[in-house]
């Protein structure tokens, strides 16, 4: 009874050691597995089908899918007339954002590029941080502070504002208000009067952009011009006034590539790229499919064959060709277990080809919410910025966008029709490939050292 | 442990095996009835209602070692539910006679629902999300599995290895 009582805790309440431990244990789960091979080879036609199917889309696929990065690097660029004299752009990829640590992101960057802490960090020209550390052990990475923080600040002043008007500190995220689902503000600290300004720029929305008052010289001077948001003022319940920033972009999850900007030193470039390296084939290894998971419970997964010795994290993404299947959730000592897109509970960061809108545009984080209609998945969204404004649905090509640990960007999830207005929205996503029949499929294992961690 | 009784563990871990290669493979399209029987429940139930009592934890191991090989759901969460089983099942026999046909699809259809139940539950402790199992799902789920179980599960003692794990009563 207490043996019961503690594996009923440890199924509700998992310790990743020990789920680590039992999955290696059940090294007879593989042989188990093999003993079922006969109805494996019912499907093997099928499977060489799928494979055939995936091998011939592949090209194109992967074609739209670099079309659709290089767009989001293009749009990550900062208009030049922001980026100072002597600054050079540092493009980064957001490879993490840890559990706990909302306002923050691990970025990486090109390995040979030294970079301080304390630079702006930008995206277009939306200013969302500065980097607050650089990992002495690895080369290339760091983490960024975000200005959602509770103790960041920066100085800001509304556009258009005369000297010694429209000046604010912004920093820290304020309260979600309820009645405004999906809505996220950033706090205003000394606000001076801003109602009494004209629109000084006829757009009929005000702007707070970056304002420092450190003098010149200083890193967090760099960020200068650099949009943060809509200033938002009302009265709320007992007459007081309330007073926020409103981000345009979505600070919480829609952060998936940024750029640094640091000092021009030497005859370095003026701009250091990152190439992805979602389709470089060192990136990946192969692992074939034991068995599907498929069971009555409402959970989807794969249980994969190993080999011995392969370095596997938990949390990588799982692709059959160009497609995202899943991502792994235990690896033991020759096998892994994967939840599938149609398993429940599934987070992913997407990343959307939006009809009619020129760049791609960040979905942020869906949690999959199992099977749908017609071998559709539901998705579970929560919209903090609207899509090009208006409402109604736009047709959208999904691919993974950053930030979600072990998963690249830029591989193909499906298809959907996506609400413009913010809210939480339910999807139902039509899946690139349902994956049923693939019995070979690669594991992200990242460039270099990711691997490693 | 007699070298045929050992023979007869690693049969029986051969037929669990094949009910959950079979169960999932019924429900590779994610789109398989609601009252598709759940066999590799309805082979342990068969199986513990008539199987020795000291047995029995090794029954519910063996058969939740099968069914981890082929399910996403975590190991501990499976042992946990098979040892449950065999608990109520080891309960159930001091008070009920659990070998006639009704009184063994009668657990079978509860743990075929039971399951769904504990699947949720820890996929929502775990994840904070999962698809609510509806009342039909959970009855839909309990009669295939009862009816499988009524009509199969004498068969299912009678498969080879079985003989030498029942209690004597039930062998010849």
């Amino acid at each position: 009874m207490v043996a019961l009582g503690a594996l009923a805790a440890l199924s509700l309440r998992p310790v990743p050691v020990l789920e680590e431990a039992v999955e290696h244990l059940l090294v007879p789960a593989r042989l188990i597995a093999e003993v079922a091979a006969p109805v494996r080879w019912l499907s093997w036609d099928d499977a060489v089908e799928a494979a055939g199917t995936i091998e011939m889309e592949k090209e194109e696929l992967v074609r739209e899918a670099q079309e659709l990065l290089e767009d989001e690097r293009i749009a990550a660029r900062p208009p030049a007339n922001l980026v100072g004299a002597g600054l050079r752009i540092v493009h980064a990829e957001v490879i993490d954002r840890p559990v706990g640590e909302e306002d923050s992101l691990i970025v990486r960057w090109a390995d040979s590029t030294y970079l301080d802490p304390g630079i702006p960090v930008v995206v277009g020209e939306h200013y969302v941080g500065r980097l607050a550390e650089v990992d002495p052990d690895r080369p290339g990475r760091g983490r960024v502070d975000l200005v959602t923080g509770r103790d960041f600040r920066v100085g800001a002043q509304i556009s258009g504002s005369g000297a010694g008007r429209g000046a604010l500190v912004v920093g820290g995220l304020l309260r979600q208000r309820s009645d405004e689902p999906g809505s996220l503000f950033l706090a205003v600290h000394n606000p001076g009067p801003w109602e009494e300004h004209e629109d000084p720029e006829g757009e009929g929305e005000w702007k707070v952009h970056v304002k420092e008052w450190m003098g010149e010289g200083r890193a967090e001077v760099w960020g200068q011009g650099f949009l943060l948001g809509n200033p938002v003022h009302e009265t709320i319940e007992g007459g007081l006034e309330l007073r926020r920033v409103r981000p345009v972009k979505d600070l919480a999850h829609g952060l998936y590539r940024v750029v640094l900007l640091a000092p021009l030193v030497g005859d370095e470039p003026a701009e250091v790229d990152l190439e992805a390296s979602t389709y470089e084939p060192a990136c990946w290894r192969g692992a074939g499919v034991l068995t599907q998971c498929t069971s009555a419970r409402g959970r989807a997964g794969l249980r994969l064959a190993l080999a011995p010795g392969d370095q596997v994290e938990s949390g990588s993404a799982v692709a059959f060709g160009p497609h995202l299947l899943g991502r792994v959730e235990t690896t033991g000592f020759c096998t892994a277990r994967v939840r599938t897109l149609s398993d429940p509970g599934l987070v992913l960061s997407l990343l959307a080809r939006v009809e009619g809108i020129e760049h791609p545009v960040a979905i942020g984080r869906v949690t999959t919410g199992g099977l749908g209609p017609n071998g559709s998945l539901r998705v579970r969204w929560e919209a903090r910025v609207g899509i090009g404004g208006g409402e109604g649905s736009v047709d959208s090509q999904l691919f993974t966008g950053g930030g979600v640990r072990g998963v690249p960007r830029g591989l193909l999830v499906g298809y959907a029709s996506l609400p413009r207005t913010t809210g939480e929205h339910e999807l139902l996503i039509q899946p690139g490939t349902d994956g049923k029949d693939c019995q070979w499929v690669e594991i992200w294992i990242g460039p270099g050292e990711e691997g490693e961690e | 442990m007699s070298p045929s009784r050992l023979v007869a563990w690693l049969v029986a871990l051969v037929w669990f095996t094949w009910a959950a290669a079979i169960d999932t493979q019924l429900r590779g399209d994610g789109h398989s009835s609601a009252w598709l029987p759940d066999l590799g429940a309805a082979l342990l139930v068969a199986w513990s209602v008539r199987v020795e009592v000291r047995h029995l934890w090794t029954l519910a191991c063996l058969a939740a070692l099968a069914r981890a090989s082929f399910s996403v759901e975590p190991p501990v969460a499976l042992l946990a539910g098979h040892l449950a089983v065999v608990m109520g099942v080891r309960f159930g026999r001091k008070s009920f006679d659990l070998t006639r046909p009704f009184g063994r699809a009668l657990v079978a259809g509860a743990v075929a629902s039971g399951w769904i139940l504990w699947a949720w539950i820890v996929l929502v402790a775990r994840h904070g999300e999962g698809v609510t199992p509806t009342w039909g799902a959970l009855v839909s789920a309990a009669m295939g599995t009862a009816a499988l179980t009524l009509f199969l599960g004498g068969l299912f003692t009678k498969l080879p290895g079985a003989g030498e794990l029942l209690e004597r009563r039930f062998v010849g």
